[in-house]
Order: C-alpha cells, then sequence, then structure tokens
C-alpha cells in the first residue's frame, strides 16, 4: 500500500469530449508522446448530451459570420475524414406563417457571403424532399447541414491515436496539479472504479476539461468565468424527417428537429444555470412542453409520436472579458496560461462546438507543438479517420438488415473483420440496433468499454426503440465472458444501466413511456428480484429485518 | 350479441371471473386485446409478501385480520380473509383439473423462489418444478445447488444466479455450482443457433429423443439431493408434459426459473385457464378490444346497458353484469396522458396524483415503491367503480385495474386478481339487478 503509479509523457489532455479525443489524435499523429484522462468514459460530458448536429454554419451566417465561416470549412473537412460518422441529410430553415418571410433573402445572402451553398425550394419542392414538414410553410432554403455522431467520432480519434502509441485512462479523474514553481510539471489523478490514486508527468498539459474547465483552471489557481447554459432535448422514437429542419429566422428555443440514426432529436431549450447545478441537470415539465408544442410547428407528426427520453447538456460558454463585465464568447476560446498568466505548462481550450472539434484541436497543438519544438505539421484534415477510410465518398447505409453492414458503418470495414465469424459472433444481442455478440467482444475488448453505458455510447446497443429492455440483460452476460466480471458485478452492470436510463425517462414518464416503465419494472424488480441485488454483501443486508406479526 | 355476463380483459383477473362465471351457469363472454401481464411473470400465485408500510408478511393467513384493520384500503380487507383463501382453494382446484398443480407450504407461510438474478422472492403457490424454499431462510435443507446454463442460450445467465445466491449469508456454507449444457437440436437449425428464444428451445425439447438426450446430460451433472436450477424452457402448449418426463427421466430436483420474456411458467398458466374457459363452453373473443359502452342512469346510480368494439363497430355487446379486468398502464387498462391518466373505456374514477412528478420516485429500484404503481380505479365495497361519482352498479373491477394496492412492493398481484375476481362473481350474483 502506499504505492503510486507514476507515469511520464509529452502531453497530458484532460478531457475525454469531442475536443480532448481530437487533440490526442493531432498529438499522435504529429509523433506527440501523449495521455489522455477523463473522469467518466469518453464523449460522456457536452459531447454526449448535444443536438449531433453538423451545422452548414447557415444557423449562424446572419448573427455570427466568424462562428459560420468555421463551421463550413468544418462541415467539409469532417464530410472527408468521418463520413463514417457523418449522415449528409442536407438541412431545410423553413419560413412558417408566423414568421418575416423578408428574413429569407436576408439569410440566403449572409450564407453565400461565407461560402455557404444555399438553394431556395418552393413549399412544394420542401414537402416533396421533407414529406414530414409542416404543411403551412411559406417557403424553404435547402443547406448542406448534416449529422454528427459524437460517440462514433470520439472512439475512431482514440482508436487511431492508439496506433500511434497514445495512451487513454477513463474513470480517472484529475484532483490536483503538480507544480514546479511557475511551471505546471503534472497532476494528480484518482481512479474512480479502483479507488487508486497515480500521478502523470508531462512537459504539457492541455484542459480540454469543457464546462469543468473553469475547475481545472481553479486547481492552477487561475480565474476563467465560465457561464453555463442548459440545453435540454428529446429524444423520439424514431426518424421523423430526412433532413434537419430548423426555422429561417433568429436562433431561438426548440428549432431545430435532427435525425440521427434511427430517432430524431427535437432541442434546444436555453437557460443559465448557476455553475453548481451542472452535474446535476435535470429536464423539467415545462421544457418538456415548449419543445413539444415548438417541435411539433417544425413537424407536426412530433405531437403524435413517442417520446423516448430527455436528456441535458451545457453549452461552454466563457467569459473573455478578462475580469472587467461580462463579455460571453460562443465561439472557440484558446487560452495559453504563460502569456495570460505567466503560468507555463498550461493551455486551455475552451467553448467552441462539436463540430469545430478537429480545428479546435489544430489550434491547441499548434501552440504546444511549438513550446516542444516539434515544427510537424497538423494532418487531421487529411488524414481519414478509421472507419471513414473504406466508406469514403460511399453515402453511410442507414440501418440494415445485416448487422455486419451496421457494424461497419459504425466501426469501419477493417474493424469488423476483426471480430468473431462464429455463429456466436455473429448473433444478434440487440434487434432494434443490429448489434453482433462480436461487436460487443471487440467493444470490451477494444475499445475502453467497462460497463453498459459504455456500451450504449459506442455500440447503440440500447439507443433505439425499445431503450435496451431486454438487450441490456443479453450484453450484461457478455461481460462475464470478455470483460472478467463476476456474475454479481455483470448484474450490478445491468441495475446501473437501467438506473441512468430511468434518468432519462423520468421527465417523460407518460404515455408509452410509462407503459414501458412499468413493464421493465416487472420484469427486473417484479421477476428478476434486481433491488436486491446492490443490497447482497453490504451491512444493508444484515440488518434487522421487521416483520409483520400479530 | 346478448350475454349474461361480460368480462373485458383476460388476464389472470378475467379468466378467474370467466371461469367462475361458467360455474354458476351464466352465459360468458371474454374479449381480450393483447398479451396479458402473464405472459411476463412468475407463473407463481404472490399472495401478501410486505405490508404497505414495508414490513415482512411470512404467514399472510396468520396475520391477515391484522393487516384488514390497519389497511382497509387494501382490495384484500373488502374481500375479506374467508373469501380470499376460499378463492385460491377453487384456484388450485381449477388449475389442478387441467393439468397445472399448485402447491403451497402446509403451515400457509410464504415461501421464497430463486429468481434468474440469483435473488430471492417471497410468493405463495407455485408450480410443481418451483424448489419452495422456507420464508425463514435458516431452516433451508439444501446441500447443493447446480446451476446450468444452455450453451449459447442468451435469455439466462447462469453465473449471475450463483454468483448472487453464493453473497446470501444463508447459503454461505453450501456449494454452488454452475455447468454448461448444450441441447444436441441446435446444430444442423437453419437459424442462428446462438438467437434462439426460450419459445424456440421449448419447440425443440418437444421432442422425445431430444428431451432424453438433456436428460441424460443433467444425470450426469447433478444428483436427486443438489437443487438443479434450469431456465424455463419447456412448455409451449403443452403445460408441464415435457417437464414431468424430464423429471421422471432424471429423477432430479429441478427448479425453474423464467428467462427474458416471454416467460413460459406464466403462459402456461394462462394457456390452461384459456382452454378451461372455451371447453367449458365460454366465448372467448381475442385479439378484441372493447372501445365504449353506454350508460344509463338507474336510481340514483348508472347502469352499463351495452359496450362497443373494435371488431363488432357499432354492434352492441349486452349483458346484464360486465367484470372489467383490462390491468393496468401495459395492458392499457389505463392511459397516461400528459398531465394526467385516465381509464380510457369508460372514463371511471381514478385515485390519480395530480403532479407527473409525484408519480414516480428517484431511483428506479429504490426501497420505496413508485406512486405510478397504486394508480386505480376507485370503488365501493362491492367493486363497483364511479363516473363522475355515481355508482355503476353492474359493473364489478377486479385485479390491477383496482386501486388501494402496490402489486409488486407488497407481493400480492395474483393474489389480488384471483380473490377479486372471485369475489366479483360473488357480488354479481348476489346483486338484486340480476335478472338473467
Ligand atoms: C444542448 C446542446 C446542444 C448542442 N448542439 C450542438 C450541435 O448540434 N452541434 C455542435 O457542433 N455543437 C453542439 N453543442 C456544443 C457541443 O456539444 C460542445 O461544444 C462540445 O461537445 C464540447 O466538447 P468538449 O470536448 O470541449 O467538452 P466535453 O464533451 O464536456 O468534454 C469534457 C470532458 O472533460 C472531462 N472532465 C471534466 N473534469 C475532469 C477532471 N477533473 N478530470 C478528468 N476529466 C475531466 C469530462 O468528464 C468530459 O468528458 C451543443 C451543446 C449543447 C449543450
Ligand atoms: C409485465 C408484468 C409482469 C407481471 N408479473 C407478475 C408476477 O410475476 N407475479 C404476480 O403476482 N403479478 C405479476 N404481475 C402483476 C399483475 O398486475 C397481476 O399479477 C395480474 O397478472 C394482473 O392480472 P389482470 O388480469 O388484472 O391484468 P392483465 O394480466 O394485465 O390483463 C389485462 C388484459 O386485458 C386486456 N385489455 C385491456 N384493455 C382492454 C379492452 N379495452 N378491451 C379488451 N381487452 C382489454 C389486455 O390486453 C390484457 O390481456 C405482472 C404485471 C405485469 C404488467
Amino acid at each position: 500500500m502506499g504505492h503510486i503509479s507514476r507515469y511520464e509523457t509529452e502531453v497530458l489532455i484532460i478531457g475525454g469530449g469531442a475536443t480532448g479525443t481530437s487533440i490526442m489524435r493531432d498529438c499522435a499523429l504529429r509523433g506527440i508522446k501523449c495521455m489522455l484522462l477523463d473522469k467518466n468514459d469518453i464523449a460522456s460530458g457536452t459531447t454526449g448530451r448535444n443536438h449531433g448536429l453538423l451545422h452548414s454554419g447557415a444557423r449562424y451566417a446572419v448573427t455570427d459570420s466568424e462562428s459560420a465561416h468555421e463551421c463550413i470549412q468544418e462541415n467539409k473537412i469532417l464530410k472527408k475524414i468521418a463520413s463514417h460518422c457523418v449522415d449528409k441529410t442536407d438541412g431545410l430553415f423553413i419560413t412558417l406563417p408566423e414568421d418575416d418571410l423578408s428574413f429569407q433573402s436576408t439569410f440566403i445572402h449572409a450564407c453565400s457571403s461565407v461560402g455557404i451553398d444555399t438553394q431556395k425550394l418552393t413549399p412544394e419542392e420542401a414537402l416533396k424532399l421533407e414529406p414530414n414538414v409542416n404543411p403551412s410553410l411559406l417557403g424553404a432554403v435547402k443547406v448542406p447541414d448534416g449529422t454528427l455522431d459524437p460517440f462514433r467520432l470520439c472512439a475512431s480519434n482514440v482508436l487511431d491515436a492508439k496506433k500511434y502509441g497514445a495512451q487513454i485512462f477513463t474513470y480517472s479523474v484529475v484532483q490536483s496539479f503538480i507544480r514546479a514553481g511557475e511551471r505546471i510539471i503534472g497532476a494528480s489523478c484518482l481512479n474512480v472504479r479502483t479507488n487508486e490514486k497515480f500521478e502523470i508527468f508531462a512537459h504539457e498539459v492541455i484542459n480540454a476539461a469543457g464546462i469543468w474547465g473553469k475547475n481545472i483552471c481553479q486547481y492552477a489557481d487561475l480565474d476563467v468565468q465560465m457561464f453555463p447554459a442548459k440545453g435540454s432535448l428529446l429524444v423520439l422514437e424514431h426518424r421523423i424527417n430526412e433532413l434537419v429542419i430548423n426555422r429561417c429566422r433568429k436562433p431561438a428555443d426548440a428549432d431545430i428537429l435532427v435525425p440521427g440514426d434511427s430517432i430524431s432529436l427535437i432541442g434546444t431549450t436555453s437557460e443559465e444555470i448557476d455553475y453548481s447545478e451542472i452535474d446535476s441537470l435535470r429536464v423539467t415539465d415545462q421544457e418538456v412542453n415548449i419543445l413539444i408544442a415548438e417541435g411539433a410547428k417544425l413537424a407536426p407528426i412530433l405531437e403524435k409520436t413517442r417520446i423516448l427520453r430527455a436528456y441535458a447538456g451545457v453549452r461552454p460558454l466563457v467569459d473573455v472579458s478578462g475580469g472587467n463585465g461580462r463579455n460571453i464568447s460562443r465561439g472557440i476560446v484558446l487560452l495559453d496560461h504563460a502569456q495570460r498568466d505567466g503560468l507555463t505548462g498550461l493551455t486551455s481550450i475552451l467553448g467552441g462546438k462539436l463540430m469545430t472539434c478537429r480545428l479546435m484541436a489544430e489550434m491547441t497543438t499548434d501552440v504546444v507543438a511549438k513550446k516542444l519544438g516539434n515544427n510537424s505539421p497538423c494532418t487531421t484534415h487529411l488524414q481519414p479517420l478509421p472507419g471513414s477510410v473504406e466508406t469514403a465518398d460511399k453515402q453511410p447505409q442507414k440501418k440494415t438488415a445485416l448487422t455486419s453492414k451496421a457494424a461497419a458503418y459504425r466501426h469501419g470495414e477493417k474493424a469488423v473483420q476483426l471480430f468473431d465469424q462464429s455463429a456466436k459472433g455473429k448473433s444478434i444481442v440487440c434487434e432494434c440496433e443490429m448489434v453482433s455478440v462480436g461487436e460487443i467482444e471487440y467493444a470490451i475488448k477494444k475499445l475502453d468499454v467497462t460497463n453498459l453505458v459504455d456500451l450504449r455510447r459506442r455500440t447503440r446497443l440500447g439507443m433505439g426503440s425499445c431503450q435496451g429492455e431486454l438487450c441490456t440483460y443479453r450484453a450484461s452476460g457478455l461481460f462475464c465472458e470478455y470483460g472478467q466480471c463476476s456474475g454479481h458485478d455483470s448484474s450490478k452492470l445491468l441495475i446501473h444501466f437501467l438506473e441512468e436510463r430511468w434518468k432519462g425517462i423520468k421527465p417523460v414518464l407518460f404515455d408509452d413511456a410509462l407503459r414501458e416503465a412499468e413493464f421493465t419494472y416487472w420484469i427486473y424488480e417484479g421477476l428478476f428480484g434486481a433491488a436486491d441485488v446492490t443490497l447482497l454483501g453490504t451491512a444493508q443486508n444484515d440488518e434487522k429485518k421487521e416483520y409483520y406479526e400479530i | 350479441m346478448k350475454f349474461d355476463s361480460i368480462i373485458i380483459g383476460g388476464g389472470i383477473a378475467g379468466y378467474t371471473a370467466g371461469l367462475r362465471c361458467l360455474e354458476a351457469g351464466l352465459k360468458t363472454a371474454i374479449i381480450s386485446n393483447g398479451q396479458s401481464a402473464l405472459h411476463f411473470s412468475s407463473g407463481s400465485i404472490d399472495l401478501l409478501s410486505h405490508t404497505p408500510t414495508g414490513k415482512i408478511i411470512r404467514n399472510p393467513e396468520a396475520v391477515f385480520e391484522k393487516f384488514a384493520r390497519e389497511f382497509p384500503e387494501h382490495p384484500y380487507s373488502k374481500v375479506g380473509k374467508e373469501i380470499v383463501f376460499e378463492s385460491l382453494d377453487w384456484y388450485k382446484k381449477i388449475l389442478a383439473s387441467a393439468g397445472i398443480p399448485l402447491t403451497h407450504q402446509e403451515n400457509g407461510d410464504n415461501h421464497f423462489r430463486i429468481t434468474p438474478l440469483g435473488t430471492l422472492k417471497s410468493t405463495w403457490m407455485s408450480q410443481p418444478y418451483i424448489y419452495q424454499l422456507p420464508v425463514r431462510l435458516e431452516e433451508h435443507q439444501v446441500q447443493r445447488i447446480i446451476v446450468v446454463q444452455i450453451d449459447n442460450f442468451r435469455d439466462f445467465n447462469s453465473k449471475m444466479v450463483s454468483d448472487n445466491l453464493s453473497q446470501i449469508p444463508e447459503f454461505k456454507d453450501i456449494k454452488i455450482k454452475n455447468v454448461s449444457v448444450s441441447i444436441d437440436g441446435f446444430s444442423g437449425l437453419k437459424r442462428n443457433p446462438c438467437e434462439l428464444r426460450s419459445i424456440d428451445i421449448a419447440r425443440i425439447l418437444s421432442d422425445d429423443h431430444e428431451i432424453s438426450l438433456f436428460a441424460e446430460k443433467l444425470k450426469k451433472i447433478a444428483s436427486p439431493d443438489d437443487i438443479l436450477i434450469l431456465p424455463a424452457i419447456t412448455g409451449n402448449g403443452d403445460g408441464l408434459a415435457v417437464l414431468n418426463k424430464l423429471h421422471q427421466l432424471t429423477g432430479l430436483t429441478i427448479h425453474e426459473v423464467p428467462t427474458m420474456p416471454p416467460s413460459l411458467l406464466g403462459i402456461r398458466l394462462e394457456e390452461a385457464m384459456s382452454r378451461l374457459f372455451i371447453n367449458n363452453g365460454g366465448a372467448l373473443l381475442k385479439g378484441d378490444q372493447v372501445t365504449k359502452g353506454d350508460m344509463a342512469e338507474d336510481g340514483d346510480t348508472l347502469r352499463l346497458k351495452s359496450i362497443y368494439t373494435r371488431n363488432f363497430k357499432e354492434m352492441p355487446l349486452t349483458a346484464a353484469n360486465f367484470i372489467l379486468a383490462s390491468g393496468s398502464f401495459f395492458s392499457k387498462g389505463f392511459k397516461a396522458h400528459y398531465n394526467q391518466i385516465k381509464e380510457p373505456v369508460f372514463d371511471l374514477d381514478l385515485n390519480t396524483i395530480e403532479e407527473r412528478k409525484s408519480w414516480h420516485q428517484e431511483q428506479f429500484f429504490s426501497q420505496k415503491s413508485h406512486p405510478f404503481l397504486s394508480i386505480g380505479i376507485k370503488t365501493n365495497t362491492a367493486f363497483n367503480p364511479m363516473h363522475k361519482g355515481v355508482v355503476v352498479n353492474n359493473l364489478f373491477c377486479t385485479g390491477s385495474s383496482l386501486a388501494g394496492y402496490d402489486p409488486i412492493a407488497q407481493g400480492c398481484g395474483s393474489g389480488v386478481a384471483i380473490s377479486t375476481g372471485y369475489y366479483s362473481v360473488n357480488q354479481m350474483l348476489n346483486n338484486s339487478g340480476v335478472n338473467r
């Protein structure tokens, strides 16, 4: 006991979201040794709790041309290097009777001035392209919006970076920095699963902790003000739209409907919250109301569609005023703390968007590489991610009948060739999302999956209409086989998954969601007695039981 | 169409009422839409395992009077001890005549059944191949437990059973073993043998040769003193016949646990009741849904004159008496709208909860039960419901459509269904309004 493991690397990256994993890949491709830490799983922060919209930039064209410009540039790059994470759906900006139709020309003009292609459509043309769009629309503009799967993007970044020697530690939280005078030389960390402490020493540390970046700065006694803005979304049972649908007006609440694999997402609300609330986000009844009402204006069918779950994320907005007043940036904020605060060894990359993660990584790695004396140029915009290589230029398939196709879409064909090809390996565990035993084995062994929620993020198991009702039981058994879990631990994984799922169901516990919840409760508690599993082996289990006697 | 009694819903409550009506010589129809909760149930009859305040009940019979005094809103308290036990006796006889003998502890105690997660659930009456562990667990006689993993069958995991079981303090000193067994019939199938559900395996094992090969394998891994835990993979359409044969061939002490749905244990009960109902002359309208009813004033009460269904459209179905056994949310006996919960056929009065956020607990598996599970129809002591405050005098509510209890937390789902189904028919027969 008392022994603390120590690691050494050139760059330590804090945060395994889109930003952190993109930096990890960028460093690795430039030949910089790096390690990435996340207190949870990859893509479990804001990266896994957004709209997944691959903006064309059109949304910002009128109000923020710099963001619009970044978006269209990255939009084009990601379509090439991350084709397996992108669905080139295109997007519509529709004008409804309550909107001002004259905004359309302002919009089209602003788009073309930053290089975003537009195509003006009549209501009939729009309805033909998107039969579920509100038929009372007055007009529509088509833009090259798309969707971006953040889970797949992060996993591919990590997979590629590991190929070049980068290392990742999930479920490892940075607790403090190790300093040598005015220099950060490493971090003290804790593995929250094993409760083991360890230290990582690095020449440069990068803070890519998103909204938690303020805390990280505090560990270095630096003051960075962040303003968390909560946004809530609803997941609909099936894909009700093929194109992204936006309103052609200035950005507002609940005005984007995004399709994604087998579902659609309506969002988002926007509410400034206190920083102390960022770890306990709650979707309120009122937000659910607004989302349904506003969403139905985009596609009236939404009102009759079952809602699977609700979730919320926080936009990591940074105050860039430097302490005098309030100047909140919605853009990318790169803080070189050596320049800004006289503290060397630490760089923060905050703000931005999911879809600008590669650009943010390039900007950050440029700064850090220079300090390390590395002159290799950035190549992340040229080299396709694993999984994108073989499918590049092909239209990504939607849900297909064949598991291997679904898996190839998720991980790339090269990876699928590694899957167990026996009857067992090919057998399907999750019918909604066509996840096979072989894919789960691959995820557990190769993709740093430690529980069923991680597995869900890597494979979409349990993300479809059944929400993992039955397939997670089957999958939890596989953790015994491939993840060296005991039967007791794997049943706890199952319960952990169902508790996590409950968080998203509670806000929408009516209609079929309530029916499903009753069913799930009957199966797992009534039939399987799950609640007792967590008590087994604990003191509570031995507590004196209270009997009812005469 | 005209009947003496019409029952809405074909779960355990509906069939109980239906079979009782036939016994009383009434011309009876059951209208049932979709699968009942039995398809997902343990196939054991839960009587009463906990009080609404969470105390453990070991012998429901012994504490019944005290319980009825303390919890007068519970359906059992309205039915009364005598009828509750009379109904269970009756149910036992009926099921035995249909080839499913149910047994309980002689002293009236509950017993534990081992669940698919290796935990213990208290129940009262079980099918023959459920090993009844004493609720006074320290008195158990178990020496060794063998848990059978069927090769390539994903809907049952033996390690979860064995690893959790071995953490139960009373089982500290007994041997618990996992053994894998293959079923020969899996090879040579056209479909992937690793994707079979329990119901598919039941089809394979209904073959005499297959079951004897399987029996040979089991004999090698266990002896009669062991408890052999098997997933429920027999008896789709043939009740207990295959299990009886397996028992004969091996002489082993088999304990069946339900698998991921469908649960063959529950299906067995439904099939047995449904066969009896048809054989005894009942009219079973399966796959049809009651959509609405016609009520008329009858003094200061209401009377249900007729009902309409999806299939019969505008043709009314009339009866002297009606029984509502339409289950809860899962069976669509209730519908939850954004801000309120409704009974969808007659808009009967519910003991509903105003705010949606109070329908549930924070944690899914909390020690406290979810309030939505106790939501149900308000009734008088004869189980007549109310529509906008006025009693409907010839409609009787049963089973999980009733308010005032939580079937899971109190471990009483099937017991309430049987006793209220039985009692409602008594009330109906007593009903001065009965004019056949
Ligand atoms: C509602 C909503 C909708 C959005 N929609 C879109 C959209 O459609 N398109 C788009 O491009 N962008 C969108 N965004 C923005 C986008 O989601 C974020 O900008 C982006 O995901 C931020 O990624 P990140 O990697 O910087 O941060 P995060 O994903 O939050 O990653 C930070 C990581 O750091 C980890 N961490 C924190 N503290 C520590 C510690 N002490 N030790 C170790 N690890 C730590 C966290 O666990 C987390 O995983 C949306 C945002 C919101 C809130
Ligand atoms: C998934 C699940 C598992 C359960 N497992 C157990 C268990 O293991 N042990 C236990 O004791 N209890 C269990 N229960 C509890 C159950 O509530 C009772 O035990 C009992 O099965 C309830 O029987 P019921 O006849 O009242 O309702 P149900 O079994 O729900 O039957 C109601 C029937 O009515 C039909 N119906 C509904 N509306 C209409 C209409 N308008 N027209 C026509 N038909 C209609 C439905 O389709 C259904 O077939 C379970 C419940 C559920 C939901």
